[in-house]
């Protein structure tokens, strides 16, 4: 009750109508006729203005929505949108914990040591070092998945954890981490062919009836040239990162990345 | 493998495959028209409010989390569409679709005096529906917002002030507005016919 009078407030009676009543509006309630009955009346009026009948819009309305959408989408407007949203910071953080899951060997259990390299050194290094690492590592992974998907028979294994889907489906979150730094860091080329890695990486890690066979997954790697392109981006980093290769021009832009 | 089902449609939409979001439109399209619709109660409106929301879904699809719901994102995006557009739509005229009262169970939840014909208590309905559109139509696009969303879509204070900007104790004050601006509106109408 409030303060003021011996009856509820209106406040009280709505706050009792959406069960949010407290214990002494509670208690007043159940004692007090007045009360009651003018609760009674704000129930039958919001019982009333609750329901709203729908028009239905007929069966074919998403299809109708879409022809209607459809000019106005376009992949170039996608692309512009993911150039510019994230801030290099989260990026850099994101990267540094997937580069430590390198270290600690977790993202691979197909038996490949770690590279050795110490923590604190993953800690000191600018972004820009910890996505060549993290990439050329990711690189390295995924074109053996490639292959072996090129190869294979079956993708049945002994091993759960090493089933060329579970295999897929590990690369995939660094790889979406890398594709968005990438296209972040000005290298919208480079991040275009992660982003066709990560297409065929997402039918891979969920073959099945209702998605993609093998044999379509075969094709697809065939068809789109990724191991090529693959092999051509780790031999071009391989350059950058090795003593006597090209070195990126001094723009003071930690951000970008080229290979 | 992920523990959890992965919705290969919306990874898809993500990478910007158009192919992939008209599936993801045509699957949510009519969810967001019943919302547009309960939000504007006009047809026309809710229409354009769905077609909004999806170009706008498209466009931040990139900063959409995966491990949220997409529904729920949809929903948060539709919501504040249809806000943008009552608060337009309180400066100009328009004309709200007039709610469809054919079912007889609706006609019961307004009280009559005992022996009404069912074309009487049709008509009580009809007037009802009237005024609750005209009660509707007083109210701020927040004060509107807030309304349905605590009302007709049952959310908490909490998320109405989220999706409205608002703190808390702020959105609870929209709401109460609201709420009591709709039921003096409506109250003479439910005496008059107890």
């Amino acid at each position: 009750m409030s303060e003021q009078s011996e009856h509820c407030s209106e406040e009280e009676f709505m706050m009792a109508y959406y069960d949010e009543a407290t214990e002494a509006t509670h208690r007043h309630l159940a004692d007090c006729e007045v009360c009651r009955s003018e609760m009674n009346s704000w129930r039958r009026t919001l019982d009333a203005a609750r329901k709203v009948k729908v028009p239905d819009p007929g069966p074919d309305y998403g299809a109708a929505v879409w022809n209607r959408i459809k000019p106005r989408l376009d992949s170039s407007s996608w692309e512009r949108q993911t150039s510019h949203r994230r801030s290099w910071g989260w990026l850099a953080a994101g990267l540094a914990l997937a580069v430590a899951g390198y270290l600690a060997g977790s993202w691979d259990r197909t038996g490949t040591a770690p590279p050795s390299i110490a923590e604190s050194t993953v800690a000191a290094a600018t972004p820009d070092a910890i996505l060549r690492f993290a990439l050329a590592q990711h690189l390295e992974r995924s074109e053996r998945l490639l292959r072996d998907v090129a190869n294979v028979q079956g993708v049945r294994s002994t091993d759960e954890d090493s089933t060329i889907p579970a295999r897929a489906d590990r690369l995939l979150a660094n790889n979406r981490l890398m594709r968005m730094a990438l296209i972040q860091g000005a290298d919208p080329a480079l991040g275009r062919t992660l982003e066709e890695l990560e297409r065929w990486l997402l039918d891979v890690a969920h073959l099945g009836p209702r998605t993609a066979s093998l044999e379509e997954a075969q094709l697809r790697l065939r068809q789109r040239g990724l191991l090529l392109k693959l092999d051509i981006l780790k031999t071009k980093l391989d350059l950058r990162n090795s003593p006597g290769g090209p070195t990126k021009p001094a723009t003071g832009d930690d951000n970008g990345i080229s290979v | 493998m992920s523990e959890n089902p992965i919705d290969l449609d919306l990874e898809r939409a993500r990478l910007g495959d158009l192919e992939a979001f008209r599936v993801l439109v045509e699957r949510h399209s009519r969810d967001v028209f019943a919302l547009a619709f309960r939000m504007t109660r006009c047809a026309d409106d809710a229409d354009d409010v769905v077609q909004e929301t999806f170009m706008k879904a498209w466009r931040k699809l990139p900063d959409f989390e995966a491990r949220a719901a997409f529904g729920s994102w949809l929903y948060r995006i539709a919501t504040n569409c249809s806000y943008d557009l009552l608060r337009r739509r309180s400066r100009r005229l328009h004309r709200e679709t007039p709610l469809e009262v054919s079912a007889a169970g609706e006609v019961d939840q307004i009280s009559a005096p005992a022996g009404l014909s069912p074309e009487g208590r049709l008509d009580i309905r009809r007037d009802f529906d009237r005024e609750l559109g005209r009660a509707l139509e007083d109210l701020t696009g927040a004060e509107r917002t807030a309304f349905v969303l605590r009302h007709i879509e049952e959310r908490s204070v909490a998320e109405i002030g989220e999706l409205l900007g608002m703190k808390t104790n702020a959105a609870k004050q929209t709401v109460f507005r609201a709420v009591r601006k709709v039921r003096n509106h409506l109250s003479p109408l439910m005496e008059a016919t107890r």
